[in-house]
Protein backbone atom coordinates (compact mmCIF):
# COMPACT_ATOMS: atom_id res chain seq x y z
CA UNK A 1 0.00 0.00 0.00
CA UNK A 2 2.94 2.36 0.59
CA UNK A 3 3.45 2.16 -3.16
CA UNK A 4 0.53 4.49 -3.72
CA UNK A 5 1.42 7.58 -5.73
CA UNK A 6 -0.11 10.95 -4.88
CA UNK A 7 -2.88 10.60 -7.43
CA UNK A 8 -3.87 7.08 -6.39
CA UNK A 9 -3.80 8.02 -2.71
CA UNK A 10 -6.02 11.09 -3.16
CA UNK A 11 -8.53 9.36 -5.40
CA UNK A 12 -8.75 6.36 -3.09
CA UNK A 13 -9.17 8.60 -0.05
CA UNK A 14 -11.90 10.64 -1.76
CA UNK A 15 -13.73 7.44 -2.65
CA UNK A 16 -13.54 6.31 0.97
CA UNK A 17 -11.11 3.45 0.31
CA UNK A 18 -8.37 2.80 2.85
CA UNK A 19 -4.99 4.48 2.36
CA UNK A 20 -1.64 4.37 4.15
CA UNK A 21 -1.87 8.04 5.20
CA UNK A 22 -4.34 10.87 4.79
CA UNK A 23 -3.58 13.00 1.71
CA UNK A 24 -2.86 16.70 2.31
CA UNK A 25 -4.02 19.00 -0.48
CA UNK A 26 -6.14 22.04 -1.14
CA UNK A 27 -9.36 21.63 -3.14
CA UNK A 28 -9.87 25.39 -2.94
CA UNK A 29 -7.83 28.36 -4.18
CA UNK A 30 -4.06 27.92 -3.56
CA UNK A 31 -2.20 30.98 -4.90
CA UNK A 32 -0.31 33.12 -2.38
CA UNK A 33 1.68 36.30 -2.87
CA UNK A 34 4.93 34.63 -1.66
CA UNK A 35 4.70 32.18 -4.53
CA UNK A 36 3.64 34.84 -7.05
CA UNK A 37 6.86 36.71 -6.18
CA UNK A 38 8.94 33.55 -6.29
CA UNK A 39 7.66 32.37 -9.68
CA UNK A 40 7.04 35.74 -11.30
CA UNK A 41 3.60 34.41 -12.23
CA UNK A 42 1.19 36.73 -10.45
CA UNK A 43 -2.47 37.66 -10.39
CA UNK A 44 -4.24 39.08 -12.31
CA UNK A 45 -2.21 37.82 -15.32
CA UNK A 46 -2.23 34.22 -14.05
CA UNK A 47 -6.01 34.16 -14.54
CA UNK A 48 -5.69 34.63 -18.30
CA UNK A 49 -2.21 33.40 -19.26
CA UNK A 50 -1.93 29.60 -19.47
CA UNK A 51 1.80 29.48 -18.76
CA UNK A 52 1.51 31.71 -15.69
CA UNK A 53 -1.57 29.87 -14.48
CA UNK A 54 0.34 26.57 -14.75
CA UNK A 55 3.54 27.85 -13.18
CA UNK A 56 1.82 29.39 -10.15
CA UNK A 57 -0.33 26.26 -9.64
CA UNK A 58 2.65 23.91 -9.81
CA UNK A 59 4.55 26.05 -7.28
CA UNK A 60 2.07 25.27 -4.51
CA UNK A 61 2.81 21.59 -5.15
CA UNK A 62 6.57 21.92 -5.54
CA UNK A 63 7.29 24.74 -3.06
CA UNK A 64 4.49 24.38 -0.50
CA UNK A 65 4.32 20.61 -0.74
CA UNK A 66 0.57 20.27 -1.37
CA UNK A 67 -0.08 16.82 -2.81
CA UNK A 68 -1.92 17.93 -5.90
CA UNK A 69 -2.05 20.82 -8.36
CA UNK A 70 -5.15 22.94 -7.94
CA UNK A 71 -6.16 25.67 -10.44
CA UNK A 72 -7.52 28.11 -11.65
CA UNK A 73 -7.80 30.76 -8.90
CA UNK A 74 -11.29 32.13 -9.33
CA UNK A 75 -14.91 31.12 -9.77
CA UNK A 76 -15.47 33.20 -12.87
CA UNK A 77 -14.14 31.21 -15.86
CA UNK A 78 -17.46 29.62 -16.79
CA UNK A 79 -19.41 32.73 -15.75
CA UNK A 80 -17.35 34.79 -18.18
CA UNK A 81 -17.79 32.25 -20.99
CA UNK A 82 -21.55 32.44 -20.37
CA UNK A 83 -21.64 36.23 -20.75
CA UNK A 84 -20.94 37.67 -17.29
CA UNK A 85 -18.74 40.74 -16.99
CA UNK A 86 -15.66 40.15 -14.82
CA UNK A 87 -13.46 42.44 -12.74
CA UNK A 88 -10.08 40.71 -12.80
CA UNK A 89 -8.97 42.11 -9.45
CA UNK A 90 -5.36 42.69 -8.46
CA UNK A 91 -2.36 40.75 -7.25
CA UNK A 92 -4.13 40.01 -3.98
CA UNK A 93 -7.76 40.33 -4.94
CA UNK A 94 -9.66 37.54 -6.68
CA UNK A 95 -11.70 38.18 -9.83
CA UNK A 96 -15.41 38.71 -9.33
CA UNK A 97 -18.55 38.94 -11.42
CA UNK A 98 -19.73 42.53 -11.84
CA UNK A 99 -22.21 42.31 -14.73
CA UNK A 100 -25.02 39.80 -15.27
CA UNK A 101 -26.42 38.85 -18.68
CA UNK A 102 -29.99 37.95 -17.61
CA UNK A 103 -31.20 40.23 -14.78
CA UNK A 104 -34.61 40.72 -16.38
CA UNK A 105 -35.77 37.20 -16.99
CA UNK A 106 -35.18 33.85 -18.63
CA UNK A 107 -36.88 34.35 -22.00
CA UNK A 108 -33.73 34.66 -24.07
CA UNK A 109 -31.14 32.34 -22.55
CA UNK A 110 -28.38 31.59 -25.03
CA UNK A 111 -26.14 28.53 -24.64
CA UNK A 112 -22.88 29.16 -26.53
CA UNK A 113 -22.40 26.81 -29.51
CA UNK A 114 -18.79 26.06 -28.82
CA UNK A 115 -18.26 26.53 -25.11
CA UNK A 116 -14.69 25.16 -25.21
CA UNK A 117 -13.54 28.18 -27.24
CA UNK A 118 -15.27 30.82 -25.10
CA UNK A 119 -13.64 33.27 -22.68
CA UNK A 120 -10.76 31.78 -20.69
CA UNK A 121 -11.82 28.15 -21.11
CA UNK A 122 -9.02 27.62 -23.71
CA UNK A 123 -6.56 29.06 -21.14
CA UNK A 124 -7.63 26.49 -18.53
CA UNK A 125 -7.41 23.57 -20.97
CA UNK A 126 -4.00 24.76 -22.17
CA UNK A 127 -2.80 25.14 -18.57
CA UNK A 128 -3.99 21.58 -17.88
CA UNK A 129 -1.69 20.26 -20.61
CA UNK A 130 1.27 22.32 -19.40
CA UNK A 131 0.80 21.20 -15.79
CA UNK A 132 0.50 17.54 -16.77
CA UNK A 133 3.74 17.83 -18.71
CA UNK A 134 5.49 19.42 -15.72
CA UNK A 135 4.34 17.07 -12.97
CA UNK A 136 3.73 13.81 -14.83
CA UNK A 137 0.91 11.31 -14.46
CA UNK A 138 1.30 10.55 -10.78
CA UNK A 139 0.30 13.92 -9.36
CA UNK A 140 -3.44 14.67 -9.24
CA UNK A 141 -4.73 17.66 -11.23
CA UNK A 142 -7.60 19.31 -9.38
CA UNK A 143 -9.60 21.80 -11.44
CA UNK A 144 -11.95 24.18 -9.67
CA UNK A 145 -15.16 25.53 -11.18
CA UNK A 146 -18.22 27.36 -9.88
CA UNK A 147 -21.21 25.13 -9.13
CA UNK A 148 -24.64 25.40 -10.79
CA UNK A 149 -26.22 27.44 -7.99
CA UNK A 150 -23.46 30.05 -7.97
CA UNK A 151 -23.39 30.23 -11.77
CA UNK A 152 -27.18 30.70 -11.87
CA UNK A 153 -26.89 33.58 -9.36
CA UNK A 154 -24.06 35.13 -11.42
CA UNK A 155 -26.20 34.99 -14.56
CA UNK A 156 -29.09 36.93 -12.99
CA UNK A 157 -27.46 38.63 -9.90
CA UNK A 158 -27.63 37.23 -6.37
CA UNK A 159 -30.42 39.55 -5.29
CA UNK A 160 -32.69 38.65 -8.24
CA UNK A 161 -31.80 35.00 -7.72
CA UNK A 162 -33.00 35.11 -4.11
CA UNK A 163 -36.15 36.99 -5.05
CA UNK A 164 -37.00 34.52 -7.78
CA UNK A 165 -36.55 31.66 -5.34
CA UNK A 166 -39.79 32.83 -3.73
CA UNK A 167 -41.53 35.09 -6.21
CA UNK A 168 -40.80 33.42 -9.54
CA UNK A 169 -40.22 29.74 -8.81
CA UNK A 170 -40.57 28.83 -12.48
CA UNK A 171 -37.83 31.26 -13.58
CA UNK A 172 -35.72 30.16 -10.61
CA UNK A 173 -35.83 26.54 -11.78
CA UNK A 174 -35.27 27.52 -15.42
CA UNK A 175 -32.07 29.47 -14.68
CA UNK A 176 -30.83 26.64 -12.44
CA UNK A 177 -31.38 24.07 -15.18
CA UNK A 178 -29.65 26.31 -17.70
CA UNK A 179 -26.68 26.82 -15.37
CA UNK A 180 -26.52 23.08 -14.62
CA UNK A 181 -26.36 22.28 -18.35
CA UNK A 182 -23.47 24.75 -18.74
CA UNK A 183 -21.62 23.33 -15.71
CA UNK A 184 -21.94 19.77 -17.04
CA UNK A 185 -20.63 20.78 -20.45
CA UNK A 186 -17.67 22.68 -18.98
CA UNK A 187 -16.83 19.89 -16.53
CA UNK A 188 -16.73 17.37 -19.36
CA UNK A 189 -14.40 19.65 -21.34
CA UNK A 190 -12.08 19.61 -18.30
CA UNK A 191 -12.28 15.81 -17.99
CA UNK A 192 -11.60 15.34 -21.72
CA UNK A 193 -8.46 17.44 -21.31
CA UNK A 194 -7.03 15.25 -18.58
CA UNK A 195 -8.18 16.73 -15.26
CA UNK A 196 -8.31 14.06 -12.51
CA UNK A 197 -10.58 15.69 -9.94
CA UNK A 198 -13.10 18.49 -10.21
CA UNK A 199 -13.67 20.66 -7.17
CA UNK A 200 -16.96 22.54 -7.22
CA UNK A 201 -17.31 25.43 -4.78
CA UNK A 202 -20.96 26.49 -4.71
CA UNK A 203 -21.02 29.27 -2.08
CA UNK A 204 -24.49 30.59 -2.97
CA UNK A 205 -25.99 27.23 -1.96
CA UNK A 206 -24.87 27.91 1.65
CA UNK A 207 -27.52 28.08 4.39
CA UNK A 208 -26.21 31.63 4.98
CA UNK A 209 -28.08 32.52 1.79
CA UNK A 210 -30.58 29.84 0.77
CA UNK A 211 -32.87 27.88 3.07
CA UNK A 212 -32.24 24.17 3.68
CA UNK A 213 -35.75 23.48 2.36
CA UNK A 214 -34.84 25.16 -0.95
CA UNK A 215 -31.58 23.23 -0.97
CA UNK A 216 -33.36 19.93 -0.46
CA UNK A 217 -36.22 20.45 -2.90
CA UNK A 218 -34.70 22.58 -5.67
CA UNK A 219 -30.89 22.78 -5.50
CA UNK A 220 -30.06 19.18 -4.58
CA UNK A 221 -31.68 17.62 -7.70
CA UNK A 222 -29.54 19.92 -9.90
CA UNK A 223 -26.35 19.02 -8.05
CA UNK A 224 -27.22 15.32 -8.40
CA UNK A 225 -27.81 15.70 -12.14
CA UNK A 226 -24.43 17.46 -12.43
CA UNK A 227 -22.62 14.76 -10.45
CA UNK A 228 -24.22 11.95 -12.44
CA UNK A 229 -23.28 13.59 -15.75
CA UNK A 230 -19.59 14.18 -15.05
CA UNK A 231 -17.35 11.14 -15.16
CA UNK A 232 -14.53 11.80 -12.71
CA UNK A 233 -14.01 12.13 -8.97
CA UNK A 234 -15.76 15.28 -7.72
CA UNK A 235 -15.72 17.40 -4.58
CA UNK A 236 -18.55 19.72 -3.49
CA UNK A 237 -17.46 22.72 -1.39
CA UNK A 238 -20.07 24.88 0.32
CA UNK A 239 -19.02 27.76 2.58
CA UNK A 240 -20.28 28.63 6.04
CA UNK A 241 -21.73 26.39 8.72
CA UNK A 242 -23.34 23.73 6.53
CA UNK A 243 -24.43 21.55 9.45
CA UNK A 244 -28.16 21.91 8.55
CA UNK A 245 -27.62 20.68 4.96
CA UNK A 246 -24.72 18.27 5.40
CA UNK A 247 -26.96 15.21 5.14
CA UNK A 248 -28.48 16.58 1.94
CA UNK A 249 -25.03 17.38 0.52
CA UNK A 250 -24.12 13.74 1.11
CA UNK A 251 -27.02 12.76 -1.18
CA UNK A 252 -25.61 14.83 -4.05
CA UNK A 253 -23.43 11.97 -5.37
CA UNK A 254 -20.14 13.84 -5.11
CA UNK A 255 -17.38 11.59 -3.80
CA UNK A 256 -16.12 14.23 -1.36
CA UNK A 257 -17.58 17.14 0.61
CA UNK A 258 -15.29 20.02 1.53
CA UNK A 259 -16.28 21.93 4.66
CA UNK A 260 -15.09 24.90 6.71
CA UNK A 261 -14.08 24.96 10.35
CA UNK A 262 -17.47 26.61 10.97
CA UNK A 263 -18.85 23.06 11.06
CA UNK A 264 -17.91 22.72 14.70
CA UNK A 265 -18.33 19.02 15.37
CA UNK A 266 -16.35 16.98 12.85
CA UNK A 267 -17.18 13.64 14.44
CA UNK A 268 -20.92 14.09 14.19
CA UNK A 269 -20.47 15.51 10.68
CA UNK A 270 -18.79 12.22 9.78
CA UNK A 271 -21.68 10.33 11.34
CA UNK A 272 -24.26 12.38 9.44
CA UNK A 273 -22.54 11.76 6.12
CA UNK A 274 -21.83 8.08 6.83
CA UNK A 275 -20.54 6.15 3.84
CA UNK A 276 -22.32 8.36 1.32
CA UNK A 277 -19.35 10.73 0.92
CA UNK A 278 -15.95 11.55 2.38
CA UNK A 279 -15.06 14.77 4.20
CA UNK A 280 -12.30 17.20 3.27
CA UNK A 281 -11.06 20.11 5.35
CA UNK A 282 -11.11 21.88 7.65
CA UNK A 283 -8.17 24.03 8.79
CA UNK A 284 -9.40 27.62 9.08
CA UNK A 285 -8.16 29.66 6.11
CA UNK A 286 -8.65 33.16 7.56
CA UNK A 287 -7.96 32.49 11.25
CA UNK A 288 -5.20 29.87 11.15
CA UNK A 289 -3.49 29.65 7.75
CA UNK A 290 -3.63 33.40 7.18
CA UNK A 291 -3.18 34.85 10.64
CA UNK A 292 -1.86 31.97 12.73
CA UNK A 293 1.60 30.43 13.14
CA UNK A 294 2.85 27.15 11.62
CA UNK A 295 2.38 25.62 15.10
CA UNK A 296 -1.25 26.68 15.14
CA UNK A 297 -1.77 25.25 11.66
CA UNK A 298 -0.32 21.95 12.86
CA UNK A 299 -2.49 21.92 15.95
CA UNK A 300 -5.59 22.51 13.85
CA UNK A 301 -4.49 19.85 11.32
CA UNK A 302 -3.98 17.35 14.12
CA UNK A 303 -7.47 18.05 15.41
CA UNK A 304 -8.92 17.41 11.94
CA UNK A 305 -6.97 14.16 11.58
CA UNK A 306 -8.08 12.99 15.01
CA UNK A 307 -11.66 13.86 14.06
CA UNK A 308 -11.39 11.43 11.16
CA UNK A 309 -11.02 13.82 8.23
CA UNK A 310 -10.59 11.83 4.99
CA UNK A 311 -8.49 14.45 3.20
CA UNK A 312 -6.60 17.16 5.10
CA UNK A 313 -7.06 20.59 3.50
CA UNK A 314 -7.80 24.25 4.19
CA UNK A 315 -11.48 24.86 5.02
CA UNK A 316 -11.81 27.41 2.22
CA UNK A 317 -9.69 29.26 -0.35
CA UNK A 318 -6.22 30.18 0.93
CA UNK A 319 -5.97 33.96 1.42
CA UNK A 320 -3.29 35.48 -0.86
CA UNK A 321 -1.30 36.93 2.05
CA UNK A 322 -1.01 33.64 3.90
CA UNK A 323 2.67 32.95 4.71
CA UNK A 324 4.31 30.13 2.74
CA UNK A 325 5.42 28.46 5.99
CA UNK A 326 1.81 28.16 7.12
CA UNK A 327 0.84 26.41 3.90
CA UNK A 328 3.87 24.13 4.18
CA UNK A 329 2.80 23.26 7.74
CA UNK A 330 -0.29 21.45 6.41
CA UNK A 331 1.74 18.62 4.86
CA UNK A 332 4.31 18.73 7.69
CA UNK A 333 1.53 18.22 10.23
CA UNK A 334 0.24 15.21 8.33
CA UNK A 335 3.77 13.74 8.14
CA UNK A 336 4.30 14.22 11.88
CA UNK A 337 0.93 12.65 12.64
CA UNK A 338 1.74 9.55 10.61
CA UNK A 339 5.42 9.34 11.64
CA UNK B 1 -49.30 11.07 35.56
CA UNK B 2 -49.24 13.67 32.85
CA UNK B 3 -46.65 12.91 30.21
CA UNK B 4 -45.11 16.20 29.18
CA UNK B 5 -42.48 15.80 26.52
CA UNK B 6 -40.69 19.13 26.55
CA UNK B 7 -38.77 18.30 23.37
CA UNK B 8 -42.01 18.61 21.42
CA UNK B 9 -42.55 22.30 22.05
CA UNK B 10 -40.85 25.39 23.36
CA UNK B 11 -42.22 28.75 24.32
CA UNK B 12 -40.90 31.53 22.15
CA UNK B 13 -42.19 35.05 21.55
CA UNK B 14 -44.73 34.18 24.28
CA UNK B 15 -46.22 31.70 21.86
CA UNK B 16 -46.14 27.97 22.23
CA UNK B 17 -44.11 26.84 19.24
CA UNK B 18 -44.42 23.18 18.39
CA UNK B 19 -41.58 21.27 16.86
CA UNK B 20 -41.53 21.40 13.06
CA UNK B 21 -44.10 24.19 12.98
CA UNK B 22 -44.02 26.13 9.69
CA UNK B 23 -42.96 29.81 10.01
CA UNK B 24 -46.38 30.86 8.64
CA UNK B 25 -48.09 29.13 11.55
CA UNK B 26 -45.78 30.76 14.10
CA UNK B 27 -46.32 34.16 12.48
CA UNK B 28 -50.11 33.73 12.59
CA UNK B 29 -49.98 34.14 16.36
CA UNK B 30 -47.78 37.22 16.20
CA UNK B 31 -49.62 39.47 13.73
CA UNK B 32 -51.48 42.54 15.09
CA UNK B 33 -55.08 41.76 16.08
CA UNK B 34 -56.84 44.67 14.34
CA UNK B 35 -58.15 43.13 11.12
CA UNK B 36 -57.26 46.02 8.79
CA UNK B 37 -53.76 46.48 10.19
CA UNK B 38 -53.25 42.74 10.33
CA UNK B 39 -53.78 42.45 6.55
CA UNK B 40 -50.95 44.97 5.99
CA UNK B 41 -48.56 43.08 8.27
CA UNK B 42 -49.48 39.79 6.59
CA UNK B 43 -48.84 41.31 3.15
CA UNK B 44 -45.35 42.43 4.28
CA UNK B 45 -44.69 38.97 5.71
CA UNK B 46 -45.71 37.43 2.37
CA UNK B 47 -43.57 39.94 0.45
CA UNK B 48 -46.62 40.88 -1.61
CA UNK B 49 -46.24 44.55 -2.66
CA UNK B 50 -49.67 44.77 -4.33
CA UNK B 51 -51.43 43.45 -1.24
CA UNK B 52 -49.44 45.97 0.87
CA UNK B 53 -50.73 48.90 -1.20
CA UNK B 54 -54.29 47.46 -1.22
CA UNK B 55 -54.20 47.02 2.57
CA UNK B 56 -52.88 50.56 3.08
CA UNK B 57 -55.56 52.01 0.79
CA UNK B 58 -58.35 50.30 2.78
CA UNK B 59 -56.82 51.43 6.09
CA UNK B 60 -56.48 55.05 4.95
CA UNK B 61 -60.06 55.04 3.65
CA UNK B 62 -61.09 53.82 7.09
CA UNK B 63 -59.48 56.96 8.53
CA UNK B 64 -56.14 55.66 9.76
CA UNK B 65 -53.08 57.90 9.49
CA UNK B 66 -50.45 56.87 6.90
CA UNK B 67 -47.52 57.51 9.26
CA UNK B 68 -49.05 55.41 11.99
CA UNK B 69 -49.55 52.58 9.53
CA UNK B 70 -45.80 52.57 8.91
CA UNK B 71 -45.15 51.59 12.51
CA UNK B 72 -48.27 49.59 13.33
CA UNK B 73 -48.64 47.67 10.09
CA UNK B 74 -45.57 47.72 7.86
CA UNK B 75 -42.85 47.63 10.52
CA UNK B 76 -44.87 45.22 12.65
CA UNK B 77 -44.97 42.73 9.77
CA UNK B 78 -41.27 43.20 9.08
CA UNK B 79 -40.44 42.78 12.74
CA UNK B 80 -41.97 39.29 12.68
CA UNK B 81 -39.88 38.42 9.61
CA UNK B 82 -36.71 39.68 11.34
CA UNK B 83 -37.49 37.74 14.50
CA UNK B 84 -38.07 34.49 12.65
CA UNK B 85 -34.91 35.10 10.58
CA UNK B 86 -32.87 35.61 13.77
CA UNK B 87 -34.27 32.33 14.96
CA UNK B 88 -33.39 30.41 11.82
CA UNK B 89 -37.02 29.84 10.80
CA UNK B 90 -36.83 32.17 7.79
CA UNK B 91 -33.94 32.79 5.39
CA UNK B 92 -32.37 35.70 3.57
CA UNK B 93 -34.62 35.47 0.45
CA UNK B 94 -37.66 35.91 2.75
CA UNK B 95 -36.10 39.00 4.34
CA UNK B 96 -35.31 40.50 0.94
CA UNK B 97 -38.83 40.19 -0.49
CA UNK B 98 -40.49 41.37 2.74
CA UNK B 99 -38.13 44.34 3.04
CA UNK B 100 -38.94 45.31 -0.54
CA UNK B 101 -42.69 45.16 0.16
CA UNK B 102 -42.19 47.20 3.36
CA UNK B 103 -40.11 49.87 1.61
CA UNK B 104 -42.74 50.27 -1.15
CA UNK B 105 -45.39 50.56 1.56
CA UNK B 106 -43.37 53.22 3.42
CA UNK B 107 -42.90 55.24 0.21
CA UNK B 108 -46.66 55.02 -0.42
CA UNK B 109 -47.45 56.28 3.09
CA UNK B 110 -44.90 59.09 2.88
CA UNK B 111 -46.47 60.31 -0.36
CA UNK B 112 -49.91 60.47 1.23
CA UNK B 113 -48.82 62.16 4.44
CA UNK B 114 -48.17 65.81 5.12
CA UNK B 115 -46.17 65.09 8.23
CA UNK B 116 -42.58 63.86 7.98
CA UNK B 117 -41.78 60.25 8.80
CA UNK B 118 -38.73 59.90 11.02
CA UNK B 119 -36.56 56.84 10.61
CA UNK B 120 -35.03 55.21 13.71
CA UNK B 121 -31.65 56.60 12.71
CA UNK B 122 -29.12 56.93 9.92
CA UNK B 123 -26.45 54.29 9.37
CA UNK B 124 -23.66 54.19 6.78
CA UNK B 125 -22.53 50.80 5.40
CA UNK B 126 -19.48 50.11 3.22
CA UNK B 127 -16.91 47.53 2.14
CA UNK B 128 -13.39 48.84 2.77
CA UNK B 129 -11.15 50.15 0.04
CA UNK B 130 -9.56 47.40 -2.02
CA UNK B 131 -12.23 44.81 -1.29
CA UNK B 132 -15.10 43.91 -3.59
CA UNK B 133 -16.67 41.07 -1.58
CA UNK B 134 -19.97 42.68 -0.67
CA UNK B 135 -22.40 39.89 0.18
CA UNK B 136 -21.91 40.46 3.92
CA UNK B 137 -22.55 44.17 3.56
CA UNK B 138 -25.66 43.45 1.46
CA UNK B 139 -27.04 41.23 4.20
CA UNK B 140 -26.31 43.84 6.88
CA UNK B 141 -27.95 46.58 4.80
CA UNK B 142 -31.13 44.55 4.23
CA UNK B 143 -31.41 43.65 7.92
CA UNK B 144 -30.92 47.27 9.06
CA UNK B 145 -33.50 48.60 6.58
CA UNK B 146 -35.85 45.87 7.72
CA UNK B 147 -35.54 47.22 11.27
CA UNK B 148 -36.49 50.72 10.17
CA UNK B 149 -33.07 52.34 9.86
CA UNK B 150 -32.27 54.76 7.09
CA UNK B 151 -29.22 53.10 5.53
CA UNK B 152 -26.80 54.84 3.23
CA UNK B 153 -25.04 52.03 1.35
CA UNK B 154 -21.75 53.33 -0.03
CA UNK B 155 -21.03 50.09 -1.93
CA UNK B 156 -17.81 48.09 -2.21
CA UNK B 157 -14.16 49.18 -2.51
CA UNK B 158 -14.95 52.55 -0.91
CA UNK B 159 -12.04 55.00 -0.44
CA UNK B 160 -11.47 56.20 3.13
CA UNK B 161 -12.08 59.83 2.10
CA UNK B 162 -15.53 58.92 0.83
CA UNK B 163 -16.44 57.11 4.06
CA UNK B 164 -15.33 60.06 6.19
CA UNK B 165 -17.10 62.57 3.91
CA UNK B 166 -20.34 60.57 4.17
CA UNK B 167 -20.09 60.49 7.97
CA UNK B 168 -19.50 64.26 8.19
CA UNK B 169 -22.43 64.93 5.89
CA UNK B 170 -24.95 62.39 7.20
CA UNK B 171 -23.98 62.24 10.89
CA UNK B 172 -25.04 58.56 11.24
CA UNK B 173 -25.51 56.89 14.63
CA UNK B 174 -23.18 54.10 13.50
CA UNK B 175 -20.91 52.86 10.69
CA UNK B 176 -20.77 49.29 9.44
CA UNK B 177 -17.63 48.31 7.55
CA UNK B 178 -16.73 44.88 6.20
CA UNK B 179 -13.49 43.38 4.90
CA UNK B 180 -12.86 39.90 3.62
CA UNK B 181 -9.16 40.22 2.99
CA UNK B 182 -6.48 41.13 5.49
CA UNK B 183 -4.68 43.26 2.93
CA UNK B 184 -7.49 45.75 3.23
CA UNK B 185 -7.54 45.92 7.04
CA UNK B 186 -5.40 49.08 7.30
CA UNK B 187 -8.38 50.94 5.83
CA UNK B 188 -10.15 50.53 9.19
CA UNK B 189 -7.23 52.20 10.89
CA UNK B 190 -7.49 55.16 8.51
CA UNK B 191 -11.26 55.47 8.99
CA UNK B 192 -10.82 55.35 12.79
CA UNK B 193 -8.07 57.96 12.96
CA UNK B 194 -9.66 60.31 10.44
CA UNK B 195 -12.94 60.27 12.36
CA UNK B 196 -11.20 60.93 15.67
CA UNK B 197 -9.28 63.78 14.08
CA UNK B 198 -12.60 65.29 13.01
CA UNK B 199 -13.79 64.76 16.61
CA UNK B 200 -16.52 62.34 15.51
CA UNK B 201 -16.99 59.50 17.97
CA UNK B 202 -19.34 57.25 16.04
CA UNK B 203 -19.12 53.49 16.68
CA UNK B 204 -17.61 51.54 13.75
CA UNK B 205 -18.91 47.99 13.53
CA UNK B 206 -16.25 45.83 11.85
CA UNK B 207 -17.10 42.46 10.32
CA UNK B 208 -16.19 40.04 7.55
CA UNK B 209 -13.82 37.10 7.15
CA UNK B 210 -10.57 39.00 7.72
CA UNK B 211 -11.65 40.83 10.88
CA UNK B 212 -11.05 39.41 14.34
CA UNK B 213 -12.17 40.66 17.73
CA UNK B 214 -8.63 41.55 18.76
CA UNK B 215 -8.21 43.55 15.60
CA UNK B 216 -11.45 45.52 16.04
CA UNK B 217 -10.71 46.15 19.73
CA UNK B 218 -7.41 47.76 18.75
CA UNK B 219 -9.25 50.84 17.50
CA UNK B 220 -10.93 53.35 19.74
CA UNK B 221 -14.19 53.24 17.75
CA UNK B 222 -14.10 49.58 16.72
CA UNK B 223 -16.76 47.02 17.62
CA UNK B 224 -16.37 43.46 16.46
CA UNK B 225 -19.37 41.68 14.99
CA UNK B 226 -19.42 38.08 13.82
CA UNK B 227 -23.05 37.59 12.84
CA UNK B 228 -24.95 39.92 10.53
CA UNK B 229 -28.03 39.37 12.72
CA UNK B 230 -26.27 41.22 15.55
CA UNK B 231 -25.84 44.48 13.62
CA UNK B 232 -29.45 45.72 14.07
CA UNK B 233 -29.20 44.79 17.76
CA UNK B 234 -26.05 46.90 18.07
CA UNK B 235 -27.89 49.81 16.40
CA UNK B 236 -30.84 49.41 18.78
CA UNK B 237 -28.42 49.46 21.71
CA UNK B 238 -26.80 52.67 20.44
CA UNK B 239 -30.25 54.29 20.41
CA UNK B 240 -30.66 53.37 24.07
CA UNK B 241 -27.39 55.16 24.85
CA UNK B 242 -24.70 52.46 24.75
CA UNK B 243 -21.16 53.70 24.05
CA UNK B 244 -18.31 51.74 22.46
CA UNK B 245 -17.09 50.21 25.74
CA UNK B 246 -20.59 49.15 26.71
CA UNK B 247 -21.28 47.70 23.24
CA UNK B 248 -18.08 45.67 23.40
CA UNK B 249 -19.12 44.24 26.75
CA UNK B 250 -22.41 43.00 25.32
CA UNK B 251 -21.50 41.99 21.78
CA UNK B 252 -17.89 40.78 21.98
CA UNK B 253 -18.09 37.02 22.26
CA UNK B 254 -14.50 35.86 22.62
Amino acid sequence: MSDLDLKERLIKALKGESVDKTPAVSVTQTAIVNLMDWTGAAWPEAHSDANKMAELAVSSHEMAGLEGVRYPYCLTVLAEAMGCEINFGTKDRQPSVIGHPYPNGVDNLIMPDDLSSKGRIPVVTEATKIIREKVGDNVPLIAGMEGPVTLASDLVSVKKFMKWSIKKPQDFETILDFATDACIEYANILVDNGVDIISVPDPVASPDLMSPVTFDKILKPRLIRYAESVDCVKVLHICGDVTPILGMMADCKFEGLSIEEKVKDLKSAKETVGDRATIIGNISSPFTILSGTPEEVKESAKKALEGGIDVLAPGCGIAPHSPLNNVKAIVEARDEYFA
Amino acid sequence: MIDLDSSQFVVRYNVRVEKDMAPEEVAKNLFPSDEIIRSIAVAVFDGDEDAVIDGLTIAIQAGMKPLELINNGLMAGMDIVSTLYDDGMLYLPDVIISAQAMIEGIDHCKKLSKEVHKSKGKIVTFVVEGDIHDIGKKIVTVLLRAKGYDVMDLGADVPVEQVVAAVIKERPIMLSGTALMTTTLPAFNDVNSRLLKADIHVPVVCGGGAVTQDFASGYELGIYCEDAEDVPKIADSILTGFDVQHLRKVFHKH
